[in-house]
């Protein structure tokens, strides 16, 4: 029967053409959009716990409260005790120290005068020890010109910034800040290299110096504003650090001092949870609506095929086939036309979802300064094993749904006027 | 043509004293108290933070309201950073990156070494009479002592507080309590006068806190720990070469 049906579909191209064009369009942009978001949403969470969130991170209490970012006052100190208790908890995860703060930099001309200020955001990470950044970070990959710091007082710069002020690598810079007691910081520092990151926010005026100089420069031993961890294999799921959250500040947090530590995880900062919810609903929002589209449409298509192939119902139930018979072979149909038109549309939206994945949109004029997350000012699709699936549940199941209903219209048919509708 | 000079002498200080007391000359007159041509001098603030109280003590040698040359003594983070006000430029010498820095536009509003000052609030050359019309809104007491309440409103827009409130001992002719506003009316600063001591001058406010309200902490403490009037400094003392000596 099935054969049969399939001859049928291949034979009478008026009953598979439109229907099959209609599933492949509607699958191509269900394909492209799942390969879409999942590229765009990626990037951002990627850059987001690259840069500003970690998996999870560690702050003190009243750096939490207070909600700030980078303040050398209420910096973490006694970190190498933390790092050993946070790797004891989650053996999985590697943990980094960071410090975020901001500087006045003053570049000086031959003469020694001042040639250049600008406000700096700095971020002082692990350059050289086992725990060094510099792949977390993707600072190899970053770097544009120059190499990467070696000895103490080496910095990289962003090209962006190098460029707007002016400097030559290897230049002497000297920044201007306000150290752990509210004190005055004062460092020169010689940017070796340049790097850039492809974040609007981070390129616009950013120095990476050394860990062990920003300790310095802030007066800031074994401390850190920050300590970020990531797991190990990459993966990041939903609340995965939940447990882990809970165990550390319970075990070290301590809620009468407000310089004890806290951690927190992706969802937690930044009102990422409400984003990531609706990541996690977008693809079924998506999917649902291009069902209830292509139903609707195929229903039609149904409709006008019932009327077309009136004659050809008629003379089946006249030989004796049973409604019930008819019926679960237009479903079947429904079925080949769907499983095709999901075949030809998954290969039509992986196209451009390629195009995307490689080439990328440019955003970065429609990016602001201020934002919670992380964009990369590239938004790139991405393909994954999902992408190739995405397409079966809404290619199949709206012919189905449009040939369930449309195919109603066997059952009212009457039997003992057959034979004076075919005019025998 | 006697008669009418004999009696408007007679009658003036009654005139002035029915007109009563002028917030212009009562401002003038604590200016003249706490201000020589030159003056030296040494002082400490104590800043309390969240996790410490740091204590720097400077010296300052001032020459009017255009020049001034302040050299950090402690704590030793800080020992053998000068500063340098010439007119409106300003310079910092930092001798661990043995640098001079120009500070300007919007780096003037960064604070002082930690403090609840600013680099704004020493800028200032202008008289308070070619700023601010003044006046005076009422009388009050302050820490046990009577005072003027005068309202001061810029004149200028580029002036860095639009608005500023100072309470004047009346006899003493010191400033026991200032507050420092936005154009907006929100209030920025507070400063009110701890101790007041005697100088051949008059009376100066020697120990003083200093709060900008738009900053956590408990405010900037100074404290006088010596100050000389009418002293003579060498012009070499307000030249740029200074700093890095």
């Amino acid at each position: 029967m099935i054969k049969f049906l399939a001859k049928g579909l291949l034979r009478d191209r008026a009953r598979s053409l439109f229907p099959i064009l209609v599933i492949t369009l509607g699958v191509s942009i269900v394909v492209l959009m799942n390969a879409y978001v999942t590229g765009a949403i990626g990037g951002m969470y990627r850059s987001t716990a690259r840069f500003s969130t970690g998996h999870v991170k560690v702050q003190t209490r009243a750096a939490i409260q207070e909600d700030v970012h980078g303040v050398a006052e209420l910096a973490l100190v006694g970190n190498q005790m933390t790092l050993k208790q946070l790797e004891s908890l989650a053996p999985e995860m590697s943990f980094h120290e960071r410090i975020y703060f901001g500087a006045l930099l003053d570049a000086p001309d031959d003469s020694g005068e001042t040639k250049y200020q600008s406000t700096a955001m700095i971020t002082a990470v692990d350059l050289t020890s086992k725990r060094n950044e510099i792949h977390t970070l993707g600072l190899d990959r970053s770097l544009m010109d120059g190499r990467l710091p070696r000895a103490p007082g080496e910095a990289l710069i962003t090209q962006t910034f190098q460029r707007n002020i002016g400097l030559k690598l290897g230049d002497s810079v000297t920044l201007i800040g306000a150290d752990m007691d509210g004190g005055m910081a004062v460092g020169n520092f010689t940017p070796v290299g340049t790097i850039r990151f492809g974040v609007a926010q981070l390129d616009r005026n950013t120095l990476i110096i050394g860990l062990e100089d920003g300790q310095e420069f802030l007066a800031l031993p074994d401390g850190a504003t920050e300590i970020f961890g990531f797991y190990k294999d990459d993966q990041y799921t939903y609340h995965r650090p939940e447990a882990l959250e809970k165990q550390f500040n319970q075990q070290h947090s301590d809620p009468k001092d407000e310089f004890s530590p806290q951690m927190r995880y992706l969802e937690q900062q930044n009102n990422l949870e409400s984003v990531m919810v609706i990541y996690k609903d977008m693809m079924v929002y998506i999917d649902s609506l291009f069902i209830m589209i292509m139903a609707i449409v195929l229903w039609n298509t149904g409709l006008m095929s019932g009327i077309r192939r009136y004659s050809e119902m008629g003379v089946r139930l006249a030989m004796g086939e049973t409604k019930r018979h008819a019926y679960t072979s237009l479903l079947i149909e429904s079925v080949f036309v769907g499983i095709a038109g999901t075949l030809f549309g998954t290969a039509l939206g992986l196209l451009p979802a390629y195009w995307m994945q490689e080439v990328g949109i440019d955003i970065t004029g429609m990016l602001s300064g201020d934002m919670s997350v992380m964009l990369e000012d590239r938004i790139r699709a991405q393909i994954t094993a999902a992408t190739y699936f995405s397409g079966i549940l809404p290619g199949v199941v709206a012919p189905f749904i449009g040939a369930l209903i449309s195919g109603l219209g066997i059952f009212r048919r009457d039997t003992s006027r057959l034979f004076v509708e075919l005019e025998v | 043509m006697k008669v009418p000079i004999l009696t408007l002498a007679l009658f003036w200080p009654a005139a002035d004293l029915f007109a009563g007391p002028n917030a212009m000359e009562i401002i003038k007159q604590m200016d003249r108290s706490q201000n020589g041509d030159n003056q030296i001098i040494t002082s400490s603030m104590t800043i309390k933070g969240r996790r410490a109280t740091r204590i720097i003590e400077s010296k300052s040698w001032i020459q009017g309201k255009d020049n001034s040359f302040t050299e950090y003594l402690s704590p030793a983070r800080e020992r053998g950073t000068k500063m340098l006000k010439l007119g409106n430029r300003l310079w910092i010498y930092y001798p661990k990156a043995d640098r001079v820095v120009n500070i300007s536009g919007h780096m003037l509003r960064r604070s002082v070494m930690g403090s609840d000052m600013s680099y704004e609030d020493m800028m200032e050359r202008r008289s308070t009479e070619e700023t601010y019309d003044a006046v005076i809104e009422a009388e009050e007491e302050v820490a046990g002592r009577m005072t003027y309440r005068i309202l001061m409103t810029a004149k200028l827009e580029d002036v860095a507080y639009q608005k500023v409130k100072i309470w004047i001992d009346k006899t003493r002719f010191v400033a026991l309590k200032q507050e420092l506003y936005a154009a907006s009316g929100k209030l920025l600063k507070q400063l009110d006068t701890l101790e007041v001591m005697q100088t051949d001058r008059g009376w100066y406010p020697s120990r003083m806190k200093f709060k900008d309200t738009l900053k956590e902490g408990e405010g900037t403490e100074f404290q006088v720990t010596e100050i000389l009037f009418d002293q003579k400094i060498p012009a070499r003392r307000f030249q740029k070469g200074q700093l890095r000596r």
